[in-house]
């Protein structure tokens, strides 16, 4: 590997916005930065079909100075560099996957039809000029394929906190850690929990716009005593809800990846997820390192259960994850990034 | 004025040579038919050795002239007049032989249009053409067979049938143009050889009967559709497109500015990503970089140059 080189990681900027692609940012820098002089350079982007094409054309024209240019996220991926290699957290899924979805502002009339097309058209001339392609998922790989015809490789990530998580008692309690947004599903939790019959507690915690939907729906389905809705927690108590879970429930909509399942994996938890959700999957194997259900709450409700009423089962699979997570690390990261 | 002024010097008969290069041309230039009230032209283009005013544009000391030859036949009547233009254009690669023989020391450029545009044709990847079948009203797994005498549709639908199938069957009359969209092609083995497409890269080869079976596979596939359909569309683009080639003409005709103004390095930018004329960001980069267009006339549309 190469070492004291000048690299610039490129980021889209969501002004007011922190979630886990921030955090996948911040955390290549300071690993690059063990070996390597490297600057996180970001640009504001939107995300509606008017001003979409704009800050992707932006990134053609910054000067980037550096021996390398990491992109990683759309439109950042724009940016022009003879030594580019792209990282790819996700393209613009609005346009891609998610036309039709609520919230996607892409339908099937004219304007939409040609944004889509252009779109993809200026996607694959800008991954197609990188030295290599590599996604953080088979999800995210899948797609770009299926779309764009082009080849990406997987290449995983340990998660924030992956050096302070650490496997605790398997209490009474399953946890679930997300963003409060219809694409996290975390309704789902909360009907499964009324299908559970254990009695089993649960922690939905995270910050969004649907926080007081879910407690309204706590009510209604007579499972508030059960849920805790505690909102944003910092990372100790973050920690402390992993070690102390029975489990961790995580069903969202087809997810790029999933630190919630990988941090669930280093506090040796078994996962309980959805077939169609997306990254999750590449991780948790069925009845190996947790439950795949349908994603009904019925279903949900009926894994929670069986893992509430069987530690045994619970410890094993949550041994199986924290194993499956052994070899991840940012040396290896680094070090497949920066092959020439 | 957007550019250095080129002037078209046209014979009768033979305009539509020059139609899609001045086209292209005007990214770079300001391209305008004769007028005595303009200044000299920085370059001469002429659609034959018969255009009006050829000799004064082969004067010594003239701006530089690119000349079409349509033909061997042509290139020897005009034989006295090919080492004085600086370019020489022609549409197939045997008159371009033909010139080289005769004006060994003056550029050629071959610029082959094949029936088609590629400009004008935008590719379009199986997910876009999925939903363009849904707003249709068309078949999810619609397939397209144009090849004669099976052609099911009118051949005035085809261009449109061949934007939107799930993928398609064409006989070497329609294969650029389905490559050019982009389409999911299936080809016998003499269509592929003609326009220098490989099995299994660019397109898939069957042959007679097999081929509806094959292309309904395909179609199946939509990352291997998906991949077809880019490596199609830049064959076309590296073997038809007019935009790279006048690029060429334009660095050779002295067009090109040495440092581009930012507001042409922006139409470069654009240029590079395959932006269509029309496309709305095209039209948010005129009106972001509107207040340099002072500072900006006079000097050309830029290509090259810019840094990296």
């Amino acid at each position: 590997m190469l070492s004291g080189m000048d690299i610039v990681v490129c980021g889209a900027q969501v002004p007011f916005m922190r979630g886990g692609a921030e955090l996948h940012m911040d955390n290549l820098v300071a690993a690059l930065n063990r070996e390597h002089r490297a600057e996180l350079v970001r640009l504001p982007a939107a995300w509606e079909k008017e001003r979409l094409f704009d800050a992707a054309l932006a990134w053609r024209l910054v000067p980037l100075d550096a021996e390398l240019v990491i992109a990683t996220n759309f439109p950042s991926y724009f940016a022009r560099h003879p030594n580019k290699v792209v990282w790819l957290f996700h393209q613009h899924r609005g346009a891609y996957d998610g036309a039709d979805a609520p919230w996607s502002d892409i339908g099937l009339d004219d304007d939409s039809l040609e944004t889509q097309r252009q779109l993809s058209d200026w996607d694959v001339r800008a991954l197609e000029e990188a030295r290599h392609v590599f996604t953080t998922s088979r999800t995210v790989a899948d797609r770009l394929a299926r779309y764009n015809g082009l080849t990406g490789e997987p290449l995983y990530h340990p998660p924030p906190l992956h050096d302070r998580l650490h496997p605790g008692t398997a209490g009474d309690y399953v946890f679930c850690p997300t963003r409060l947004e219809h694409n996290k599903r975390p309704h789902l939790l909360v009907e499964a929990l009324a299908h559970a019959r254990s009695g089993v507690r649960a922690v939905l915690a995270g910050r969004g716009t649907l926080l007081e939907a879910l407690r309204s729906e706590a009510d209604r389905r007579g499972v508030a005593a059960r849920l805790e809705l505690p909102g944003f927690v910092p990372d100790d108590e973050l920690v402390r809800l992993y070690a102390g879970a029975r489990a961790v429930v995580y069903a969202p909509f087809d997810e790029d990846y999933g630190y919630v399942t990988l941090q669930a994996f280093y506090a040796g938890k078994p996962v309980i997820t959805a077939s169609d959700s997306g990254g999750v999957l590449e991780w948790v194997e069925d009845g190996v390192t947790g439950l795949v259900t349908d994603g009904s709450p019925e279903a949900l409700g009926a894994a929670i259960d069986r893992l509430a009423t069987d530690e045994a089962l619970a410890r094993r699979l949550g041994d199986a994850g924290r194993a499956a997570v052994a070899d991840l690390g940012w040396d290896r990261v680094i070090s497949r990034l920066l092959r020439p | 004025m957007t550019g250095p002024l080129v002037e078209l010097l046209v014979s009768p008969g033979t305009g539509d040579r020059l139609g899609p290069v001045a086209r292209h041309l005007s990214s770079w230039a300001d391209v305008r038919a004769p007028e005595p009230a303009l200044p000299t032209p920085r370059a001469r283009l002429a659609s034959s050795w018969r255009a009006p005013r050829l000799a004064e544009a082969l004067a010594d000391g003239a701006p530089p002239l690119a000349l079409w030859v349509a033909s061997g036949d042509e290139a020897d009547a005009a034989r006295e007049s090919l080492p004085r233009c600086a370019v020489l254009l022609c549409d197939r690669d045997e008159v371009g032989e033909h010139l080289r023989a005769r004006a060994p020391a003056t550029p050629v450029i071959v610029l082959r249009r094949g029936g088609l545009d590629v400009d004008l044709l935008r590719p379009l990847p199986p997910f876009v053409r999925a939903r363009w079948r849904r707003r249709l009203g068309l078949a999810a797994d619609l397939l397209v067979d144009v090849r004669s005498p099976s052609t099911a549709i009118s051949e005035r639908l085809v261009p449109s049938a061949l934007a939107v199938a799930a993928a398609v069957v064409v006989d070497h009359r329609w294969l650029a143009h389905a490559l050019a969209l982009g389409a999911a092609v299936v080809a016998d083995q003499d269509a592929a050889e003609l326009e220098g497409a490989t099995d299994g890269r660019e397109l898939v080869v069957a042959e007679g009967d097999d081929a509806p079976a094959v292309a309904g596979e395909v179609a199946l596939d939509l990352a291997r559709s998906a991949a077809l359909g880019r490596e199609g569309r830049r064959l076309v683009e590296r073997r038809y497109d007019l935009r790279s080639r006048t690029g060429d003409l334009a660095r050779r005709l002295g067009l090109l500015p040495d440092h581009p103004a930012a507001r042409q390095v922006v139409v470069r930018r654009l240029d590079e990503l395959g932006t269509p004329p029309g496309a709305r960001v095209a039209a948010r980069a005129r009106v972001a970089t509107a207040l340099f267009a002072q500072a900006s006339a006079g000097s050309s549309i830029a290509c090259g140059g810019g840094g990296r």
